[in-house]
């Protein structure tokens, strides 16, 4: 791929922009949180990736190199356009002050008080992959940034631990507790919905 | 014995394969005799894979930015700096 792009091969180029479109626009999303400023990001990451494609090194996978630039023009904008809550400053936060959504739910030995009921579904079924799917994007929305991004790039993009804090720019324990705080929730926000749906 | 909410805490990480022996014998011997736990596992873990399905199929830019984009990557040196 990358000897085709630096030979000026349109085709390739075309094909990684449609392959990665969306899921920066998604990410970017959970940076500046507006759709249109998340496209002009993403717009402007394929500005920068053109013209630094010439001096990429290859130290790490192309796409990688890619959220790399989308990550820092997303911050960038989210400072210049002076969000009340930029994301680097979140990131390094202190994070134990948030209340977790299994709280209430465990005696004071630590054992279930109010265990996790049985979902009831099939999820082979592809309705309710379907459901699974649409309820779990739902539930990212609700998510703070931080932990809606790590989310993201960890289990919808596939990025390793390691690149994530490569990316993000922040400690190994830190993507751990905001990966696990968000999966956490999107559980909780999940298991809402279903007894919703029930009762 | 390894409480449910300490279970629940490391979980995440047990998932990413990020818990160290003997910490993840311990999850075990609870797993195994706990129901809860087990399902509240099945249910992370559905979670987790589930995910994964969000990310989007191939899809660009509408034709205007991709002309742009196209229109660049053909003058690199115009865009460079």
């Amino acid at each position: 791929m990358i000897e085709r792009l630096g030979a000026g091969d349109e085709h390739a180029f075309r094909q990684l922009v449609e392959q990665h479109w969306r899921g920066l626009c998604h990410v970017a999303m959970t940076i500046v949180r507006d759709v249109a400023t998340a496209e002009e990001v993403v717009q402007e990451t394929w500005m920068a990736v053109i013209a630094g494609l010439s001096r990429f090194e290859q130290r790490s996978s192309l796409k990688t190199w890619i959220y790399r630039i989308l990550i820092n023009q997303a911050r960038k904008r989210a400072k210049r356009d002076a969000r009340v809550s930029v994301w680097s400053e979140i990131s390094e936060r202190p994070i134990d002050d948030e209340v977790s959504p299994l709280n209430g739910r465990f005696d004071h030995k630590g054992h279930w008080s109010a265990p996790p009921p049985d979902w009831g579904i099939d999820p082979e079924e592809a309705a309710i992959q379907r459901a699974m799917v649409r309820l779990i994007g739902d539930a990212l929305e609700t998510l703070p940034q931080s932990q809606a991004c790590v989310v993201r790039l960890r289990d919808v993009e596939g990025f390793s631990s390691g690149e994530v804090c490569e990316l993000l720019e922040i400690s190994a324990g830190n993507q751990r507790v905001l990966l696990h705080r968000g999966r956490t929730a999107i559980r909780a926000y999940v298991e809402r919905h279903i007894e919703e749906t029930r009762s | 014995m390894m409480s449910c909410e300490q279970f629940t805490r490391e979980l995440s990480d047990y998932l990413d394969g990020q818990v160290e022996l003997p910490q993840r014998a311990r999850m075990w011997l609870h797993a195994a005799v706990c129901s809860h736990c087990r399902r509240y596992t099945k249910q992370m873990r559905l979670v987790v894979r589930t995910a994964h399905e969000l990310r989007t199929p191939n899809e660009g830019p509408d034709a205007e930015q991709m002309a742009s984009l196209l229109q660049a990557f053909a003058n690199p040196q115009q865009h460079e700096g």
